[in-house]
């Protein structure tokens, strides 16, 4: 094990379950970096998010964020994980504003000042209800409520499928902020192989719930 | 053995306090729960001596289903809300946060047993006042009947409902 901090461990982590499950993933994320999950669908990309988020799966093996085991504290390790996803529900007849300031009580650090900040300066009107804000515009207040509470870990499943090219380049600039201080990582998950040459620093191949070694995204090129 | 949070359980407590634009239907859910308990407690009330119910399973089963199903609407506000025409879980929000899926069950039994205390006293007021008066004696079953039929088996139903999702 490194001793360096790592904000999201895989300790042998395999899945209970007879049909498609993980097998045997093991990794360590650094913060400070952008890594991607890239293979074909249903590589088990999104169950890897799943077994992090979700309370009823079932596994052998351990995950931590930023050391805190997600069986044994799942509270305290979700308080450390931003998750940005189309699947990630709120509530759609409020606006960004009501939605955080509901939601955000269950985090320990939420500021709701961090959190209009992050609106403002990527231009996302706070009084706008979430369903009808554009996807682009839901991706960015879902980081926004993320950053709120400063999570060690963003987890973003295919959140840059179906962008248009400009607003990827925005996005793509957003996550170099949100790593600039080394404090978080971005794990994201995707099959657009293009994104994951030019914009995340280390990429790993997922394919039938097996995860290869992550390796700088220049040598994968 | 599940164990209550008691930070959670006030996080619970104020999330839902908070969200007030559920209030058109809940106050259905609360006129449909009071309904089917109200009518089912008028069975409880009468002294066991003289129940009716005793005699015939039929009438004492759909007593039962009145009552559970009117203790399962005085929670509903806790499990789903609606919002542009459908019918959501309020856990497909919460599953994503910091909150256990525990605490929630905790959090809808706190409300039932609630409920269900204020019935069981209720009924074995009267099953006690009903019984002395008209009869001078006090059976086991008027005190057993409004702790198992209140109390016992209310909470166990919504245990097994809100536990095994």
């Amino acid at each position: 094990m490194s001793k360096e901090r790592t904000v999201l461990t895989f300790y042998n982590v395999t899945g209970k379950k007879r049909k498609f499950h993980l097998k045997d993933i093991n990794m360590e994320l650094q913060p400070g970096f952008i890594y991607s999950l890239i293979g074909p669908n249903g590589a088990g990309k999104t169950t890897l998010m799943n077994y992090i988020l979700e309370e009823e799966c079932q596994y052998y093996g351990d995950i931590l964020v930023n050391g805190i085991n997600v069986r044994k504290d799942r509270v305290k390790a979700m308080g450390q994980i931003g998750f940005v996803s189309e699947d990630h529900a709120f509530f759609d007849n409020r606006t960004g504003k009501q939605n955080a300031s509901l939601l955000g009580m269950f985090y320990e650090n939420f500021s709701m000042e961090r959190f209009g900040q992050a609106m403002k300066d990527m231009a996302v009107p706070e009084n706008r209800t979430y369903k009808s804000m554009s996807r682009g515009e839901k991706l960015k207040f879902q980081i926004a409520f993320a950053m709120a509470y400063q999570p060690c870990i963003y987890l973003m499943d295919e959140a840059t499928a179906g962008m248009d090219p400009v607003f990827k380049l925005e996005f793509f600039d957003m996550l170099r902020n949100l790593i600039r201080d080394e404090s978080c990582s971005v794990l994201m998950t995707t099959h657009i192989m293009s994104e994951v040459e030019r914009q995340t620093d280390y990429v790993a191949v997922m394919e039938d719930g097996h995860l290869g070694e992550f390796k700088e995204s220049i040598e994968v090129e | 053995m599940i164990k209550a949070d008691e930070k959670q359980q006030e996080l619970l407590e104020r999330f839902f306090k908070e969200e007030t634009t559920w209030q058109a239907e809940h106050v259905g859910y609360a006129m449909i729960a009071w309904i089917f308990i109200g009518i089912s407690i008028i069975f409880f009330l009468i002294p066991f001596q003289e129940w009716p119910i005793g005699k015939d399973r039929n009438i004492r089963l759909i007593v039962y289903g009145m009552e559970l199903i009117g203790i399962t609407y005085s929670i509903q506000k806790y499990r789903s809300f609606s919002e542009t025409g459908k019918v959501r879980q309020i856990y497909e929000i919460l599953k994503t946060m910091p909150i256990n899926y525990e605490q929630l069950t905790i959090f809808k039994l706190r409300k039932v047993f609630k409920t269900c205390l204020i019935l069981t006293g209720i009924t074995l007021f009267s099953q006690l006042l009903f019984a002395l008066t008209c009869f001078h004696t006090v059976s086991l079953e008027n005190i057993l009947i409004p702790v198992i039929s209140q109390l016992l088996i209310p909470m166990v139903y919504i245990f097994i409902q809100t536990r095994f999702k």
